[in-house]
C-alpha cells in the first residue's frame, strides 16, 4: 500500500468495518442501508450469498391469520377430551385474552397418516397425504394472547415497535432471483389483515425490500405491478426504446464509466421484459387444466398456484394470507368455523405441496404453515361485543401451538415438542417465536446473530437479542 | 490485536457486563456484539470523540489557486494526496445543477442562453441570489427539511374506524416552506418548532403551525410512550445526529448518553398535550360563500356527534334508563362481572355501566343508608310478602323517604319493577331538576355525588360506551376531520401543543418498560452536550424552550455541524460526515473536520443563515467542477476530485416533466393533492398527498423518505419498476403527449428543436436531429412527436445532473 493511499481517510476495511454487515463483502456496498456510501446505485434486488450454503432459497408463508386451534388441527389431545365439560385442575387453566371455562375437546377425529404415522385433524385431510414431509412443531410459544402484537412478533420479530418483516429481511439479504418480480409478494384475498401493511414493513431497510401486496381475487397482473401493461403496443415501444438506447449511449459516452448511469439503462431492459413476464406469474390460465383441478377451486386455489408460479420464477418470499381481518379466529362455532376454514384452504394447500414437490422446488422451497398464534383447549365464556356468546369456541393461546414446516431442509415426518396433555402450553422443547425466525435464518443459510442492519448508532437484528437455532428441526 | 485494543476489548468488556447486569441481561445484545469483538470505545475516547468537541474557528490553509475558503479546505487535502480537482463544468450545466439544487426545476433553455452570454465576473452569484430569492426555493429545502420532520397527513394504523387522517398537516408544511422563503434564521426556524407556544402568548399566531415538527409523526395506535419516543428520535438524531433513542432501555452501549438522559427528555414531551381544539391561524374572508358552507356544513356535522353523545348521555339519566340499568343491576346483582356484562350486551346496556350501578347499589345496601332501605327490603322479598312490609313501615311511620311514601301509600307495588321504577323516576327527576320540591333533598344530594353512577358530565359519557356506541362517534367524529381536511373553506389550524397546568419530573422505565417505574430523574439537557457545571433543571413549564435554547447553545457543538452537514450533502450529493444522522462514536468521522467547523462556525456568525449558506457553497469551485469518475486511489471520491454524479428524486422528476410540458402549476401551499390518482394534480410534488400507512408503491419505487420513522437520507436504488413508470405510466404519457400536441404540424426539425429546448434545455447537435428526424419519419405527427417527448423526458440526460 502506497503512503498516500494509507492514510486516506478512510480505508476500505474500515468501511467494512463500520458498516458492521454480516454479509458477504461483494454485497457490502449496496446492503449499508442508512449509513449507505454512495455505492447503492446497483439494483438492490441483485441475488446475493448469503454467510452459509443455504438449505432454503425461498419462503412460502400460509398465514392462518387468527390463530388455529392446534388441539383441533395438529396437535391430538385425547386427554382434553377426556376432561371435556369438566374445570382443569387446578392453575392449569391459563390467563388468555379472555375468560375461558371448562376443558373443551375436539369436535374433531384425528387419523395416522403416512410412513411417520403423523396425527392430523380430520379437517385437514390433503394436506396429511403430506405427512411424510411435514416437521410439525407442536411446542411454539409467543409472548402476548393478543392479535396485534403476535402477527408483529411473528412478522416482524417484535411485538411493538416498527421493525422489518421476515420478508423483508429475507429479500434484503438474499435479494431476488428475478428481477422482473417484486423479491417479496404478498398474497390476501379482499383486503388487509388486520395491522394492514405492518405485517409486510420495510421499516428502516429500504423501501424496496416492502413486501408488494396483491389482492388475489383481483388477479389481473396488471394490479398486481403498478404499470407494468405497455401503455402502447409492443412495436412501437420498441423502436421508442431503440431511439431511448441511442440517447442514453450517446449521453454515456461523453461521461466516461459510470455504473449508475449504465444501471438505469439495463433497467429499461429490464422493465421491457417483466411486462411480458410478470403478467404471465400472475396468469393461472396457463397451467393446465388438470393441473388446475388438482388445486380444487375457489380464492386459495387460485392463490397457491400462483405462489408456485412465482417462486418457480424466483421470487423470494411469497405470504399468503387466509383472507382479510382475522379470519381464523374462532371464538365461537368451533366446529363449524374450523371445519369451514380448514375446507377453504386445505386441498389447495395439499396440492401445492404435491405440485413443488413434483417440480423438484420443494427441496429448496421452505414452506411455513401457522397462525400468530393457537386456541385455548377451554372453552371460552360469553363475552358481550367479543363473541357470540355461544359457548362452543376457543380464545387466543399464546402459551402453545402448532406449526409446521416443509420442504428447504427441515426434518419430515417429524413431530418437535409438545404441549401438556391439555395442550395449553408448551411444556416440552418450547420453541419461540424468535427460535422459529433464528431456524428459518439458518435455513436460508444466515446466522441470525451475525444478520444485521446498521440503523439509528444499532446494529438491528431479526431476532433482536433473542433465538436460538432449533437443530433438531434440521435434516 | 495490539495493546491498545486489547485494553480497550477487556475495558469494554466489563462495561458490557456491568451494564447487562444492571439492566438484567435483557437488554439489547446486538449493541453489545461488536463491543466484544473490541470495536467499543472507552470513557476516554467518548470524551475526546471529534463530534463532542466544540466547534472551532478553522482559518482556511493557504493554498496557491484555490477559489474561496472551501476550496483551500478541499485543496490542501488533494494535494497532500497529489490530487486536484477537476475542471469547472460548462454553464450549461452548472446553471441546471444549480437550479435543481436550490429550486428543484430545471434552468429554460432562455435562461441558459442568457446565464451563458453573460460575462460579468459576479453572473453566477446573481443566478444564486436569484434563486435564493425564488419562492421555489422554499419548496426545494422545505421538502428536504420535511423528509427530516418524518412529514405525513395521516397517523398511520387505528383501529375502531377513527380517523387516520392529519386534516391540518399542511399548515406545518407551508409553515416550514414559508419560513425557509422569509430567509428565517435556522436558530429560531428549529426554536418555533419545539416551542413557539411558549415563546409569545399569541393563541393564533400563525408559528404554532411550527409545531407540526412534534406531532405529525406516527401516532402508534396512541401509546403515548412510543409516540414520545418518536418524538425524542426525531429531535436528536434530526437536529444533533445523537442516536438517543438507544437509551430508552438501557445506557448506550457506544455514546455517552446514559439511560437517565432519555428520560431527562421524556419527561419534557410527557408534560405536553395536544389542545382541545386546534388554533386557527388564518381565518378566511367569514363572508365568503366557501366559509360560510363550510361553517355551515361543519356545525351540522359536529351537531351529530354532539347529538349522538347528547343523546346517549340523555337517556343514560332518563327515567327509562336508570329502570333499565337499575334492573339490569337487581338481575345480575350476584353475577360474576363478566357474567354481569354478558346480561348487560343481551340488553344492549353498556356493561360498564351496569357493573357501575351493580356495585353502587351493592355499596348503598351496606352502608345502611335511608334511601335504600326499602330497595333493599323488596329486593329481598317475594312480591307475595309485600303488602306486609308495606304495612308494617307505614304503621311503624318508619322515616321513609317521601316519594316513596307518597307510593306506597297508594298501594303495595304488584313487583319489584315498579320498586325500581320509583326510584329511577326519583333519580332521573332529581338529574332533570324538574321535580323542585317534590324530590327531597336527600335524593337531590346524592345524585350530584360522584358517586352516583350518573352523575358525570356530558363529556364523560364516551367512557362508558360499548363498541357500537363507540364506533358510531368515532365514524361522526371521521366525518368532521374529513370535511375539515377537504373542505376549500375550511380554515387552517396549527397541529399545536401545549404545556399541560402541573409538572412532574419523570421516572426511568427499567428495560424500556413503562408498567416498571424506576428512580425519578430531573428534565434537563443531555450529559454528553452539557459543559461541567452548567447543566441544570428545566424549570419552565414542560421545558420545551430550555430544550430548544440548549440545542441551539453556542456550547452544543452537535447541533450546527449536523445542519451544515445536511446543507452539504444536499447539494455536493455526500456529506462531510457520511452518516448524517449519527455523529456518535460509531458515525463515520468527517472525511474534512476543519471544513465542517468552518461552515459550521461562519454558519453561526451568518446568524444561522440558510441561504447565505447555500451560497457560500454554490459559490465554491468545487461545487462547479465537472462530474467524472473519481480517481482510483480515491474510489469513493472522499477528496471530492470530481463532482458527484447526482440524480432527480421523485419530486424533481415530476415537477420537471410538468415544467417541461409547460403545465405546472407553481401556486404556493395549501391542502395535499393527488399525486398518483387521475386526474393528476400539476401542483409540485412538495403538495402532494402522504399517507404514511399506504405509501403508494411508485413513491416507494422511487427511494421516497419513509414518514414512518426519521430517514436519514434517502436511499438510492435503481429498479425497473422504475423504467415502467417511464414507459407507461399515463403520468409520463400525459406530459410527453402535451410536449407533443403542441407541436404537431411544424416542420420536423423545428418540432425536434423545440422538444429538445423545452425538454433538455438545449439544441440537439447534428446528429441528435438526424437520429430524431428518421424516428419521425420527417413527420411531425402527434404520435411521432409524444414518442419523441417522452424518450427525452425519460432519458438519462434528463433524470441525472452532471
Amino acid at each position: 500500500m502506497d503512503s498516500a493511499s494509507r492514510d486516506l481517510p478512510f480505508a476500505r476495511r474500515d468501511f467494512l468495518t463500520r458498516c458492521g454487515m454480516g454479509l458477504g463483502v461483494a454485497a457490502l456496498g449496496a446492503l449499508c442501508g442508512e449509513e449507505s456510501l454512495g455505492a447503492a446505485s446497483i439494483n438492490p434486488m441483485t441475488p446475493r450469498g448469503p454467510h452459509f450454503a443455504p438449505k432454503a432459497k425461498r419462503v412460502i408463508h400460509l398465514f392462518m391469520n387468527g390463530g388455529p386451534a392446534h388441539m383441533d388441527t395438529f396437535d391430538p389431545k385425547p386427554e382434553l377430551t377426556r376432561w371435556s365439560g369438566k374445570a382443569l385442575p387446578e392453575g392449569r387453566r391459563l390467563a388468555t385474552e379472555r375468560k375461558t371455562g371448562a376443558a373443551f375437546g375436539s369436535p374433531f377425529r384425528f387419523n395416522r397418516y403416512g410412513k411417520s404415522g403423523l396425527q392430523v385433524s380430520e379437517i385437514f385431510p390433503h394436506v396429511a397425504k403430506h405427512a411424510d414431509e411435514l416437521c410439525v412443531i407442536r411446542s411454539m410459544k409467543a409472548d402476548l394472547p393478543n392479535h396485534e402484537p403476535s402477527l408483529m412478533l411473528m412478522n416482524c420479530g417484535d411485538a411493538r415497535l416498527p421493525r422489518p418483516s421476515m420478508g423483508s429481511w429475507v429479500t434484503y439479504g438474499l435479494g431476488s432471483e428475478n428481477a422482473n418480480l417484486p423479491g417479496f409478494v404478498v398474497l390476501c384475498p379482499n383486503g388487509y389483515p388486520i395491522t394492514e401493511t405492518n405485517n409486510w414493513r420495510a421499516a428502516f431497510l429500504p423501501g424496496i425490500y416492502q413486501g408488494t401486496y396483491v389482492d388475489p381475487t383481483k388477479g389481473g397482473p396488471n394490479e398486481v405491478i403498478p404499470n407494468l401493461k405497455p401503455a402502447r403496443g409492443l412495436d412501437r415501444q420498441g423502436r421508442q426504446l431503440d431511439l431511448l438506447r441511442s440517447l442514453n449511449a450517446t449521453h454515456a459516452a461523453d461521461r466516461g464509466s459510470d455504473a449508475r448511469l449504465e444501471a438505469r439503462i439495463q433497467s429499461f431492459e429490464l422493465a421491457y421484459r417483466m411486462q411480458m413476464e410478470a403478467s404471465d406469474a400472475f396468469d393461472v390460465s396457463k397451467e393446465p387444466a388438470k393441473l388446475r383441478e388438482s388445486y380444487g377451486s375457489g380464492i386459495h386455489a387460485k392463490q397457491c398456484l400462483i405462489a408456485r408460479r412465482l417462486v418457480e420464477r424466483g421470487v423470494r418470499f411469497v405470504q399468503l394470507w387466509h383472507g382479510k381481518d382475522q379470519p381464523w379466529d374462532s371464538h365461537d362455532d368451533i366446529e363449524k368455523q374450523h371445519r369451514r376454514l380448514a375446507g377453504e384452504c386445505d386441498q389447495a394447500i395439499g396440492a401445492l405441496l404435491s405440485d413443488l414437490k413434483r417440480t423438484g422446488l420443494l427441496e429448496e422451497t421452505l414452506v411455513l404453515w401457522g397462525g400468530e398464534f393457537g386456541r385455548t383447549p377451554t372453552v371460552e365464556l360469553p363475552k358481550p361485543g367479543s363473541n357470540g356468546g355461544k359457548v362452543n369456541g376457543r380464545d387466543h393461546n399464546h402459551h402453545g401451538f402448532s406449526m409446521w414446516m416443509a420442504g428447504g431442509g427441515v426434518k419430515a415426518g417429524y413431530v418437535h415438542g409438545a404441549t401438556d396433555e391439555f395442550g395449553f402450553q408448551a411444556v416440552e422443547n418450547p420453541v419461540h417465536v424468535h427460535d422459529l425466525h433464528a431456524t428459518m435464518l439458518h435455513l436460508l443459510g444466515f446466522d441470525h446473530e451475525r444478520f444485521t442492519y446498521r440503523y439509528a448508532g444499532r446494529d438491528f437484528r431479526f431476532t433482536d437479542v433473542h433465538g436460538r437455532v432449533v437443530k433438531e428441526l434440521l435434516a | 490485536m495490539g495493546m491498545q485494543g486489547m485494553r480497550v476489548a477487556i475495558f469494554s468488556l466489563s462495561w458490557m457486563i456491568k451494564t447487562m447486569w444492571k439492566v438484567g441481561f435483557l437488554a439489547c445484545f446486538t449493541c453489545g456484539l461488536s463491543l466484544a469483538l473490541g470495536q467499543g470505545p472507552s470513557v476516554e475516547e467518548a470524551a475526546r470523540h471529534w463530534a463532542f468537541q466544540s466547534i472551532s474557528e478553522p482559518v482556511p490553509p493557504l493554498v496557491t489557486n484555490a477559489g474561496t475558503s472551501i476550496d483551500s479546505f478541499l485543496a490542501a487535502k488533494q494535494r497532500s494526496h497529489q490530487l486536484r480537482s477537476a475542471e469547472t463544468v460548462s454553464s450549461r450545466l452548472l446553471l441546471r445543477r444549480l437550479a435543481f439544487g436550490l429550486k428543484g426545476l430545471p434552468a429554460t433553455h432562455d435562461e441558459t442562453l442568457a446565464f451563458e452570454r453573460d460575462d460579468r465576473p459576479d453572473a453566477l452569484a446573481r443566478q444564486v441570489d436569484k434563486m435564493l430569492a425564488s419562492p421555489r426555493f422554499g419548496e426545494r429545502w422545505g421538502r428536504h427539511w420535511l423528509d427530516l420532520a418524518r412529514y405525513a397527513d395521516t397517523k398511520g394504523y387505528l383501529v375502531g374506524g377513527a380517523s387516520r387522517r392529519y386534516p391540518f398537516a399542511y399548515s406545518y408544511r407551508d409553515w416550514v416552506i414559508g419560513s425557509l422563503n422569509a430567509g428565517m434564521p435556522y436558530d429560531e426556524f428549529v426554536r418555533k418548532q419545539l416551542a413557539a407556544d411558549l415563546l409569545r402568548n399569541a393563541p393564533a399566531h400563525p408559528d404554532l403551525a411550527a409545531l407540526g415538527f412534534l406531532t405529525v409523526g406516527p401516532r402508534f395506535l396512541n401509546r403515548e410512550h412510543l409516540i414520545i419516543d418518536d418524538c425524542i428520535d426525531v429531535v436528536t438524531r434530526g437536529l444533533m445526529g445523537f442516536t438517543v433513542g438507544c437509551a430508552r432501555c438501557h445506557d448506550h452501549f457506544y455514546d455517552p448518553i446514559p439511560q437517565e438522559d432519555y428520560y431527562s427528555l421524556y419527561g419534557i414531551f410527557d408534560l405536553v398535550k395536544e389542545p382541545k381544539e386546534l388554533p386557527v391561524i388564518s381565518l378566511p374572508d367569514p363572508s365568503s360563500p366557501s366559509y360560510r358552507d363550510y361553517t355551515s356544513k361543519l356545525k351540522t356535522l359536529e351537531k351529530a356527534v354532539a347529538e349522538h353523545l347528547r343523546s346517549k348521555w340523555n337517556y343514560l339519566r332518563s327515567e327509562q334508563g336508570i329502570r333499565a340499568y337499575m334492573q339490569a343491576a337487581h338481575d345480575g346483582f350476584s353475577l360474576s362481572n363478566d357474567r354481569l356484562e354478558a346480561l348487560a350486551a343481551k340488553r344492549k346496556l353498556y356493561p360498564k355501566l351496569v357493573i357501575r350501578w351493580r356495585d353502587f347499589l351493592r355499596k348503598k345496601e351496606t352502608s345502611d343508608d335511608r334511601l335504600f332501605a326499602p330497595w333493599r327490603a323488596f329486593r329481598e322479598a317475594k312480591p307475595s310478602s309485600y303488602s306486609s312490609i308495606v304495612a308494617n313501615w307505614l304503621s311503624n311511620s318508619r322515616e321513609i323517604p317521601p316519594f316513596l311514601e307518597r307510593e306506597l301509600r297508594k298501594g303495595t307495588p304488584k313487583d319489584f319493577t315498579q320498586v325500581s321504577s320509583w326510584y329511577s323516576r326519583e333519580f332521573a327527576g332529581a338529574l332533570a331538576k324538574s321535580f323542585v320540591g317534590q324530590s327531597s333533598k336527600a335524593t337531590a344530594t346524592l345524585v350530584a355525588t360522584p358517586a352516583f353512577p350518573v352523575s358525570f358530565e356530558l363529556s364523560a359519557v364516551e367512557r362508558y360506551f360499548d363498541t357500537a356506541a363507540r364506533n358510531k362517534t368515532n365514524a361522526l367524529r371521521a366525518k368532521v376531520a374529513k370535511h375539515q381536511a377537504d373542505h376549500p373553506g375550511s380554515p387552517t389550524r396549527a397541529m399545536a401543543i401545549v404545556d399541560v397546568s402541573t409538572f412532574h419530573n419523570p421516572r426511568i422505565f427499567e428495560r424500556g418498560n413503562p408498567n416498571n417505574r424506576g428512580r425519578e430523574v430531573p428534565r434537563r439537557f443531555l450529559a454528553a452536550l452539557s459543559p461541567a457545571g452548567t447543566r441544570k433543571p428545566y424549570v419552565n413549564g414542560s421545558g420545551r424552550l430550555e430544550l430548544a435554547d440548549s440545542i441551539l447553545s453556542k456550547s452544543n457543538p452537535l447541533t450546527a455541524r449536523v445542519f451544515v452537514n445536511r446543507v452539504w450533502e444536499q447539494m455536493i450529493g455526500e456529506g462531510i460526515v457520511r452518516t448524517p444522522s449519527d455523529f456518535g462514536l460509531r458515525g463515520a468521522p468527517p472525511t474534512h473536520p476543519l471544513l465542517l467547523d468552518y461552515l459550521a462556525s461562519t454558519f453561526r456568525e451568518d446568524s444561522w443563515d440558510l441561504k447565505r449558506l447555500v451560497r457560500r457553497i454554490s459559490l465554491s469551485e468545487a461545487y462547479r467542477q465537472s462530474c467524472g469518475s473519481p480517481p482510483a486511489r480515491d474510489p469513493e471520491n472522499r477528496l471530492l476530485s470530481v463532482m458527484n454524479r447526482q440524480r432527480l428524486d421523485f419530486e424533481s422528476m415530476r415537477d420537471a416533466m410538468l415544467f417541461a410540458s409547460g403545465e405546472i402549476d407553481l401556486s404556493i401551499g395549501g391542502r395535499s393533492v393527488h399525486l398518483i390518482k387521475k386526474p393528476f394534480s400539476v401542483r409540485r410534488a412538495v403538495y402532494g398527498y402522504v399517507d404514511r400507512q399506504n405509501i403508494p408503491a411508485l413513491l416507494r419505487t422511487f427511494d421516497f423518505s419513509n414518514p414512518n420513522i426519521h430517514t436519514p437520507a434517502r436511499p438510492e436504488t435503481t429498479v425497473p419498476q422504475q423504467a415502467l413508470f417511464a414507459l407507461n405510466d399515463p403520468f409520463v404519457i400525459g406530459r410527453a403527449e402535451a410536449l407533443g400536441r403542441a407541436l404537431v404540424g411544424f416542420a420536423a426539425e423545428k418540432a425536434i428543436q423545440a422538444l429538445y429546448r423545452r425538454v433538455l434545455s438545449r439544441d440537439p447537435s447534428a446528429q441528435e436531429l438526424a437520429t430524431a428526424h428518421a424516428f419521425l419519419g420527417g413527420e411531425s405527427s402527434l404520435e411521432g412527436l409524444a414518442d419523441l417527448a417522452q424518450a427525452l423526458l425519460v432519458s438519462n440526460e434528463f433524470f441525472f445532473i452532471d
